[in-house]
């Protein structure tokens, strides 16, 4: 098993605060009131994109380069979407948008590919 | 042996200078009709009033700096994804000169933006499919994802004169993005 690089360790940990800020918003985007739960699906849609690219991170990942930043940004752009939705609040929005930026930066940097395209499959 | 020939750099700021100028003429355009509001008013209102003189300058100009600058793509030393985006963009390029120049009540008028939005996306999807070939420039291939996803967002979220305008802004960003990474790359290659 290969040490992974703290940049990754990193991408890591940003993916799981990212998913868990977007199950903040989703929980408090539910009204009681009309117990409308629409607009939660959308929430929980960032929630599983954050999750999986925590899990792109690890030495487990399966994928190659290109589609791990490829999801960085699909979950940054489904973050701004849902966002413009009005399905989250939009400080919750705005913070989880610059993890999913951070996250496209850890992804697409030079340490990163190299971890994944050589180090990860050194078991 | 072969070398490459950073030549492609003119061909990106016309690019470059396309959604510049088409955005300032813009602004120009919604400066000089107090009554429209933003979010509120379709951008047809503008194009339609005397104000809109600037902006159908704009999209006519822009429409044919876009085409010029598209060139420089077509002609990359042989790979296939930024081909197709150079040819739609040189067509997305020549249909937004149609739309500038044709009333908005004229069918060609609908045609030709509707034309210019398809081939528009077509080419986005193709920068994608370049980008990310070989590994090439993913943070450029990340913008494009990112502004398609809040682009399709933006059709769910907002009425027609808020996404219209989400549009538009996110075309004149993704055409700067496109000028700039053709500036940081080669574009031809000649074999010696």
């Amino acid at each position: 098993m290969t040490v992974r690089p703290k940049i990754v360790k990193a991408g890591f940990w940003f993916g799981i605060l990212g998913a868990l800020i977007a199950g903040i918003a989703t929980i408090m985007a539910f009204v009681p009131e009309t117990a409308e739960a629409a607009n939660m699906w959308l929430g929980a849609l960032v929630v599983v994109l954050f999750f999986a690219l925590a899990g792109l991170f690890t030495n487990d990942g399966s994928v190659g380069w290109g589609v791990v930043v490829f999801m960085a940004a699909l979950a940054t752009g489904v973050a701004v979407a849902v966002t413009m939705f009005g399905a989250m609040e939009i400080w919750f929005g705005i913070i989880i948008t610059v993890i999913g930026v951070i996250e496209i930066v850890i992804a697409a940097n030079s340490m990163t590919g190299r971890w994944i395209k050589a180090d990860r499959l050194v078991r | 042996m072969i070398s490459e020939k950073k030549s492609g750099g003119a061909f990106a700021v016309l690019s470059i200078m396309a959604a510049s100028l088409f955005f300032i003429l813009m602004i120009i355009s919604i400066a000089d009709m107090p009554g429209w509001a933003f979010g509120e008013d379709l951008i047809e209102e503008i194009s339609s009033s005397d104000s809109g003189v600037y902006m159908r300058s704009g999209m006519a100009l822009g429409g044919m700096l876009l085409a010029f600058g598209s060139i420089g793509m077509v002609f990359n030393g042989g790979r296939p994804g930024k081909t197709a985006e150079g040819v739609l963009l040189m067509i997305s390029g020549i249909l937004l000169v149609w739309v500038a120049f044709f009333e908005h009540t004229d069918p060609i008028h609908e045609v030709a933006l509707m034309l210019f939005i398809i081939t528009f996306i077509l080419a986005a999807i193709a920068s994608i499919y370049d980008d990310f070939k070989d590994n090439r420039s993913m943070i450029f291939g990340s913008l494009t994802v990112l502004l398609l996803v809040v682009w399709i967002g933006s059709y769910a979220a907002y009425e027609p004169a808020m996404y219209q305008m989400v549009w538009i802004i996110e075309a004149v960003i993704w055409v700067i993005a496109r000028g700039i990474n053709g500036l940081c790359e080669p574009t031809i290659n000649k074999r010696k």
